[in-house]
């Protein structure tokens, strides 16, 4: 006999969006904020705008080693530059979507709900190693 | 009469996008100034979004064949900025369709974990391959924009598909929800099928969105929709919500390898937004089959283009 469903949202979508929409607000503000003191030349970057038409045509690996732009957490110790501060906003909306996994794994787990608690901590999981640098692949 | 009006006046940007492009184009080799290019990718963006949002595509998959087919900027940059473009819609669609019951995170969940998980080895595969030769990229990146033509061509969605009950693997996921039809008034109860076949699905969608830094909502919703038997709004609005998971790892990896240029990456985001605001409002104005057919001869230039570009053309 089939089994009968009980149709129903997460409960935990209302709590979601509130943190999608605060957070993600945040990171705007200060991806513009951060453009702006770019732009404007308020911070000196580490490649002056005039040349970086020279650059942003090379390859990856050209680019990092002509303009010595910084590569995984490096540029928390640069933040007094102009072309780096705007990653303080891109970092803020690339976390987004861990801090609402980390919510969702709390309620989960709170609720019993073991399934869904485990897709959340392997979600996490793989957010966490691709933030951290830690793969790497060499050519 | 004033409907028809409405209808020819927002044709008009949509006339102005290729000739942005091609400007853009042209002037590649001549000594515009920094802050020229900039300015023509906020424009260009601006009519992505708006236009996007008009085909029912989302700006995100016109940007890495547009931008690395017509603009100087490498093409690791442009996946790089793709994949925040992609991230910053969908975390600015994402509120709204949660809350209105249209996304759902219970179907979001393990299709997008499968999907982020192998947007990692996509990125990274994409990466290595484009060290090696970015023609490599531009040549499968034309090949897949030119299967994405034919996609959107021939999927037709089915607005309520029929479910067989009993999967259990839909039921160990617990994947089903409820939503208000606006337009009558009425709950609807869903449910999904197929849901093994699905999850292969979304290998797909993760490789492609790490490998070429596109959205994928192209792929998202015929596999949600068709394959797996969700409502095709809940389909779209999950497939707009999940962006934001799956492309959250490959973000990650593009700008620890250096792949992010903020030059590229905030007019873009800050010019398809502002289009898609746009393209929402003058949405019920317009006839979306037009639009759907400028963007998908736009698309196919594109493809063309980067399949050109492949061969040194």
């Amino acid at each position: 006999m089939e089994k009968s469903i009980v149709f129903e949202n997460a409960p935990e979508q209302h709590i979601y969006a509130k943190i999608i929409y605060h957070i993600s607000n945040l990171g705007l503000l200060a991806l513009i904020m951060g453009f702006i003191l770019y732009i404007f030349g308020v911070l000196t970057p580490l490649v002056p705008l005039e040349e970086l038409p020279k650059y942003w045509s090379l390859s990856l690996t050209q680019f990092l080693e002509k303009t010595g732009a910084p590569t995984g957490w490096r540029w928390t110790a640069m933040l007094g530059y102009g072309d780096v501060i705007p990653f303080l906003g891109v970092t803020i909306l690339a976390s987004v979507t861990f801090v609402c996994f980390l919510a969702l794994l709390f309620s989960f787990l709170q609720r019993g709900a073991k399934v869904l608690a485990f897709i959340a901590a392997m979600e996490l999981f793989f957010i966490l190693i691709s933030a951290s640098n830690l793969i790497q692949i060499s050519h | 009469m004033k409907k028809s009006i409405l209808v020819k006046f927002s044709l008009i940007p949509a006339l102005l996008l290729i000739p942005t492009i091609l400007w853009a184009a042209s002037t590649e080799i001549s000594g515009m100034p920094w802050w020229g290019w900039p300015t023509a990718l906020f424009f260009t963006t601006f009519f992505m979004g708006v236009f996007g949002v008009m085909a029912g595509i989302g700006g995100g998959v016109l940007f890495v064949p547009l931008v690395s087919g017509f603009f100087p900027f490498h093409i690791d940059f442009v996946r790089g900025a793709g994949l925040f473009i992609a991230l910053g819609s969908s975390l600015a669609a994402a509120p709204h369709l949660l809350e209105k019951n249209l996304a759902s995170l219970k179907l979001a969940l393990p299709t997008a974990l499968i999907a982020s998980a192998f947007a990692i080895v996509g990125a990274f595969l994409g990466l290595w391959l484009s060290a090696l030769n970015p023609a490599y990229i531009h040549g499968s990146l034309g090949l897949t924009i030119i299967t994405i033509v034919f996609i959107m061509l021939f999927a037709k969605n089915t607005e309520n598909p029929e479910v067989s009950r009993g999967n259990k693997l839909t039921e160990l996921l617990q994947i089903n929800g409820i939503y208000t039809e606006e337009t009558t008034g009425k709950e609807v109860s869903w449910t999904v099928h197929h849901t093994k076949r699905g999850m292969f699905g979304f290998v797909v969608v993760g490789l492609l969105a790490g490998f070429f830094g596109l959205g994928a909502g192209w792929a998202n919703v015929p596999i949600l929709n068709l394959l797996m038997g969700a409502p095709v709004k809940v389909a779209v609005a999950t497939s707009s919500f999940a962006l934001s998971i799956t492309d959250s790892t490959a973000a990650w990896i593009y700008m620890n390898k250096g792949a992010v240029l903020p030059i590229i990456v905030v007019p873009s985001m800050v010019g398809i937004m502002l289009g898609a605001r746009i393209g929402s409002k003058l949405l019920p104005k317009v006839k979306p089959t037009v639009i759907r057919y400028i963007v998908i001869t736009v698309l196919l230039l594109a493809g063309v283009r980067s399949l050109l570009k492949a061969f040194g053309i």
